[in-house]
């Protein structure tokens, strides 16, 4: 429901439902169903085509910033969380009484985090600290930095995965 | 402790890595605002990732249990800094069942307090078991890698089978020379009544009988049969066997041995084993309650080996079967190596009694009707067998599933008694 939520928000903000914010929409959905289904490496491409939505909104439309987008940071973070912990559970592992509701205070406040972290970005982005090529170019690297970074940390030194 | 990156961690470091640079292709700090949580959750996960300081222990509430008993198993886990989120998982062996208690089990180990998982396994098999082998899972907070490892943690668990209570055993022919329960062929100091005889200088008063010396005019003295032990060496077949599900044959002898070597250690008889099988495996006879714990987990090894070599009575050192022992043979008769070796012991002249474990109920006759003859013709095949054993003076019963122990043995008394009293 979250995530239909998200999807319509950007369709209901554009005056007529351009085609691209509704290509957006219906893969979203489309590819968020597998996840909860089961199959979670659908789920970031679901997450990447709501945010692509959300974008193309802006692409299309242009204008102020919108400030409810750390509203649907916040939800998109808690949609990611939620349909992992929806695959989580469906390990053979029982959860111990009282381990959900930890988790769901987590998403809670991992929702909140979200909210400040968006809000904050926000709010540095209304700072204005001048442009050029010199920023751009800090901005390019640092993301590509950050893609480097992650990827060292995603490799692994696993040998085998047990079965539980 | 092995570590994984969990899928979370790729999708958010891709969703926040695109988000980003969307952000700077459209100039759109919206979409950055959507991107950085996720970066933000990264950069958090990837800083507090630590390997998990944890120790577990395994602990069974006892080692030895019978067929059908309860054992409780409790895993400990323990960490200093605390787990978010840990899956145990302990390998219950084949033979045993969780009755009571969730396996796998997810849940949290504070810091500093250990948690524990309480499972009840119900042994429906008997056997020699070792429980302990413990698969662990930990997530860390933000569920971005996951630690995993396979601990050995062995406690040997020992489930005896469940024997039927022998209020009847099948007595020797002949016994040994020390005391026991079993009443002796020959006459001397006991208590059971054998004959009179006339008296004879040197005879103790007390054992005059004064009625028949009154009766005759002379007199006449009491003679008894004295209480002695006897050697009791159980056969067991281990060759092959007849299974249906999770019983076969093999388990029925194991089952039945264990009965019938405490019935006699109860008797004070020395017991003795011979497993005659793939594997050739002998206790020699001796007394008392470890000589019983000793046969009793020898019996838990036994399993059925393929082996094609012809296996004669020779293997077996002269002292495990004394001479005058009585041998009670529990077999299917499904192997020529082990009817071979009976039919010679009994040539050597053993006090031998064979309980047939019968492999029947544990075949299916067939749907059709070349099936249902070939059927028909191993049964008579077998009861050309039992007529070779009786042929021979072996006193030999058929026992099938379900019927109690009890019942075949009171046969092969019955026939022993015959054969004895011509």
């Amino acid at each position: 429901m979250l995530a239909a939520g998200l999807a319509a928000y950007p369709a209901a903000s554009t005056e007529g439902l351009s085609r691209l914010v509704a290509v957006g929409a219906v893969l979203g959905m489309g590819l968020l169903l597998p996840a909860l289904a089961g199959a979670v490496s659908a789920l970031p491409w679901a997450l990447a085509a709501l945010g692509g939505e959300y974008a193309a909104l802006f692409a299309l439309r242009g204008g102020d910033v919108d400030t409810r987008a750390p509203v649907y940071a916040a939800a998109l973070l808690v949609v990611a969380e939620l349909v992992y912990w929806a695959h989580d559970r469906q390990s053979t592992a029982v959860p111990a009484p009282g381990l959900d509701v930890r988790r769901f205070f987590g998403v809670l406040l991992f929702a909140v985090g979200a909210l400040a972290t968006g809000a904050l970005v926000l709010g540095i982005s209304s700072i204005s600290l001048g442009g050029g090529v010199g920023l751009e170019a800090l901005g390019v690297a640092g993301a590509v930095a950050l893609i480097i970074l992650l990827a060292a940390l995603i490799r692994t030194d696993r040998d085998e995965q047990p079965e539980i | 402790m092995t570590r994984a990156a969990t899928p979370k961690l790729g999708a958010y470091a891709g969703l926040a890595a695109l988000g980003l640079l969307a952000g700077l292709v459209l100039g759109r700090p919206e979409v950055v605002a959507l991107a950085a949580p996720f970066a933000l959750v990264v950069c958090l996960g990837a800083l507090a990732a630590r390997r998990p300081d944890l120790e577990v222990a395994v602990e069974l509430d006892r080692e030895r249990a019978l067929e059908g008993d309860e054992i409780g198993v409790r895993i400990d886990l323990d960490s200093v800094r605390g787990l978010t989120e840990v899956e145990v998982k302990l390998e219950v062996p084949s033979g045993l069942r969780v009755v009571e208690g969730e396996n796998p089990v997810a849940l949290r180990v504070p810091p500093n307090r250990p948690a524990s998982v309480v499972l009840k396994l119900r042994s429906e098999h008997w056997g020699a078991y070792v429980v302990g082998e413990v698969a662990i899972r930990a997530r860390d907070v933000f569920g971005l890698f996951v630690h995993e490892e396979e601990l050995e943690l062995p406690r040997p668990l020992k489930v005896y089978p469940r024997a039927e209570t022998l209020r009847n055993l099948i007595r020797p022919l002949e016994t040994q020379v020390f005391s026991g329960n079993q009443v002796a062929r020959v006459k001397g100091e006991g208590i059971e009544f054998a004959d009179l005889r006339p008296f004879t200088p040197g005879d103790r008063i007390r054992r005059i009988n004064w009625r028949a010396s009154a009766r005759r005019g002379e007199l006449w003295v009491n003679e008894h049969h004295p209480e002695r032990n006897a050697d009791v060496v159980v056969f067991l077949d281990s060759f092959t066997e007849a299974r249906r599900g999770p019983e076969s044959s093999l388990d029925q002898s194991v089952r039945a041995a264990a009965g019938l070597l405490a019935g006699y250690v109860g008797l004070r008889d020395r017991v003795g084993f011979v497993g005659f099988g793939g594997i050739v495996r002998w206790l020699r006879p001796a007394s008392g309650m470890n000589q019983l714990y000793r046969v009793v987990d020898a019996l838990l090894d036994t399993e059925i080996t393929l082996n094609y070599a012809w296996k004669g009575i020779d293997l077996i050192p002269p002292g495990v079967l004394p001479p005058q022992a009585l041998v009670v043979a529990l077999t299917p008769l499904l192997d020529d190596r082990s009817v071979t070796a009976l039919l010679d012991l009994r040539a050597r002249g053993f006090d031998l009694a064979v309980v047939d474990v019968s492999p029947v109920p544990y075949a299916d006759p067939g749907p059709n009707e070349v099936d249902q003859l070939a059927y028909r013709l191993w049964q008579l095949q077998r009861e050309v067998i039992r007529a070779r054993y009786e042929g021979v003076g072996v006193s030999i019963v058929e026992w099938r599933e379900g019927t109690p122990l009890v019942a075949a043995l009171e046969e092969v008394i019955a026939f022993r008694r015959r054969v004895r009293h011509g």
